[in-house]
């Protein structure tokens, strides 16, 4: 069954640090596929990133194609796993995820013939958005899952449903069905998810057969150590996902700035 | 005296029935696109066979007492409908301040402006990330990048906060990275073989301001771009570095770290 896996890009870039980890640990065989468009998205460009050491780090075979940055929005593939990864680097320009996600996203599972999706999200604690559970707040996880096989005419479903007037009796919360321990129970509108949710089950083709949702609770700063927490979680639902150690590559060194640290002060500069 | 009244007994506790942040109504619905105008709209590319890309905060480095540029066009990025100007914004609150309430019948304008130094093509990138809202210069450096796309030789300048020294964009190592107006021209160009220089810079994007290590490494470098003649470019520099200091100094001090 072929898979993507996708990063929101969300509190703290958990979900795009994990993606990193799965990626850069597995570089051997994860293939570089394409650069997507990036209209919607904030502009980035930087050299390729890797792992000090490899002999064959990600994208050792697409630099021979005369790939030489890393854009916003990049597609990888695992033929051992049939697991696509998509690794956003940038956010969405905000108010114009849901063309994103329809024109963006929804196209490239449908293009793929992506049977199942995993979505990675992460939240923070005080978040205004996240619906959280007053039972189970203190949890780090949240986990939720939406089998489309056993829904009929989900499409209909989606008609005359843009205007939203109760989150919590929208389509979307209807067919997902949050873990018992997760922190939250349901999807606010205002999330990023719940728009890509809507999007992907309202255009959906058949070949799509479930959607799992994964998202912690993390705090900003340091926030590698939440990425390998993810990680580890999502191992339990890719099977044989991570093969020996999580390795991180070289940009986490400058999480926190790679600059000297400035010794003078020239014409109002810090130099 | 205390009074109560018989309907308010029956009201359940405010977070009983509302969420803390009610749900925007519309967020499935699609936000207006920008739309994109070049005048004129025959520009002529093809006499052409340099192009120098730069952001406005280096525009000192086109000293008019010696560089005569031409205008010869401009490309507009226009985005209409801004009663959705709410959810665009980088931060909640930033425009909410004095003029910069905005009707929602007004238009947002941004206009970059082509200039011509013989067969060279200047294009000036005004970039303002606390001003303009992000699609429009996406839209509109995709417009412009298919525009000088064709060109064969070309040089472009972008600001990055993460490096120390002037570098090659192909010289940058992770975690460096650049990013803004001009990031998104060279991801739309068809051919990545332009000369890109990234320059060290500091404070937010539109209002970079430079150390002289830098500007001396600059102007070195523009001044075999832009100087017809040798003798010519000491009288270059020294305007080019007047320039950066009147600009500086009107503007270090305004604020960037207090």
């Amino acid at each position: 069954m072929s898979s993507i896996l996708i990063p929101l890009v969300s509190t703290g870039n958990v979900s795009q640090l994990c993606v990193d980890l799965v990626l850069h640990s597995g570089s051997e065989e994860f293939q570089f596929v394409k650069e997507l468009d990036s209209t919607w998205l904030h502009s980035f460009l930087g050299p390729l990133d890797f792992v000090e050491g490899t002999s064959k780090p990600l994208y050792h075979e697409s630099k021979v194609s005369g790939k030489q940055f890393t854009t916003p929005l990049e597609l990888f593939y695992s033929k051992r796993l049939n697991l696509y990864v998509l690794q956003q680097r940038s956010p969405v320009i905000a108010g114009y995820e849901n063309q994103f996600f329809k024109e963006v996203i929804v196209p490239l599972i449908k293009a793929y013939e992506i049977e199942s999706v995993i979505v990675l999200d992460s939240a923070g604690a005080l978040d205004p958005s996240v619906p959280f559970s007053s039972t189970n707040y203190q949890n780090q996880f949240a986990t939720a899952k939406c089998q489309l096989q056993s829904l009929d005419n989900i499409s209909l479903q989606f008609q005359d449903m843009l205007s939203i007037q109760d989150d919590k009796h929208s389509v979307v919360n209807k067919v997902f069905k949050f873990d018992s321990a997760s922190f939250q129970e349901s999807f606010s509108a205002d999330q990023s998810v719940f728009k890509l949710f809507h999007h992907l089950l309202c255009q959906s083709d058949r070949n799509l057969k479930s959607i799992t949702y994964l998202s912690k609770i993390v705090h900003e700063g340091d926030n590698s150590w939440d990425a390998f927490q993810v990680c580890e979680r999502l191992s339990l639902m890719i099977e044989n996902l991570i093969q020996g150690q999580l390795t991180a590559p070289v940009s986490w060194k400058g999480v926190y700035g790679a600059r000297p640290i400035a010794s003078g002060f020239d014409q109002g500069i810090y130099s | 005296m205390l009074s109560f009244k018989q309907w308010q007994n029956d009201q359940l506790p405010r977070h009983q029935i509302d969420p803390v942040i009610q749900s925007d109504p519309y967020s499935l619905v699609d936000k207006t696109s920008p739309t994109v105008t070049l005048e004129p709209a025959n520009l002529q590319i093809s006499p052409f066979n340099h192009c120098i890309v730069l952001p406005t905060s280096l525009k000192w480095l086109l000293p008019k007492s010696i560089i005569n540029l031409v205008h010869i066009g401009e490309i507009s990025g226009t985005l209409s409908n801004m009663n959705e100007w709410d959810s665009m914004k980088p931060v909640p609150g930033m425009y909410d301040t004095e003029d910069h309430i905005i009707n929602s019948t007004e238009q947002f304008v941004i206009k970059y402006n082509l200039w011509k130094l013989q067969d060279t093509l200047i294009a000036i990138i005004d970039e303002n990330e606390v001003k303009y809202p992000a699609i429009v210069s996406n839209f509109m450096t995709r417009e412009l990048a298919q525009l000088i796309g064709g060109i064969e030789d070309m040089t472009v300048l972008v600001n990055s906060d993460r490096l120390t020294d002037l570098k090659n964009l192909s010289d940058l190592v992770p975690p460096e990275f650049i990013t803004g107006s001009i990031t998104n021209i060279l991801l739309a160009l068809p051919k990545k073989d332009a000369k890109v220089i990234v320059v060290p810079s500091e404070g937010p994007i539109g209002f970079e301001k430079y150390n002289f290590t830098v500007v001396d490494a600059l102007v070195d470098e523009m001044s075999t771009l832009l100087c017809s003649y040798p003798s010519q470019t000491d009288y270059y520099v020294t305007e080019c570095l007047k320039l950066w200091k009147l600009d500086g100094c009107t503007t270090t001090q305004g604020g960037l770290y207090i």
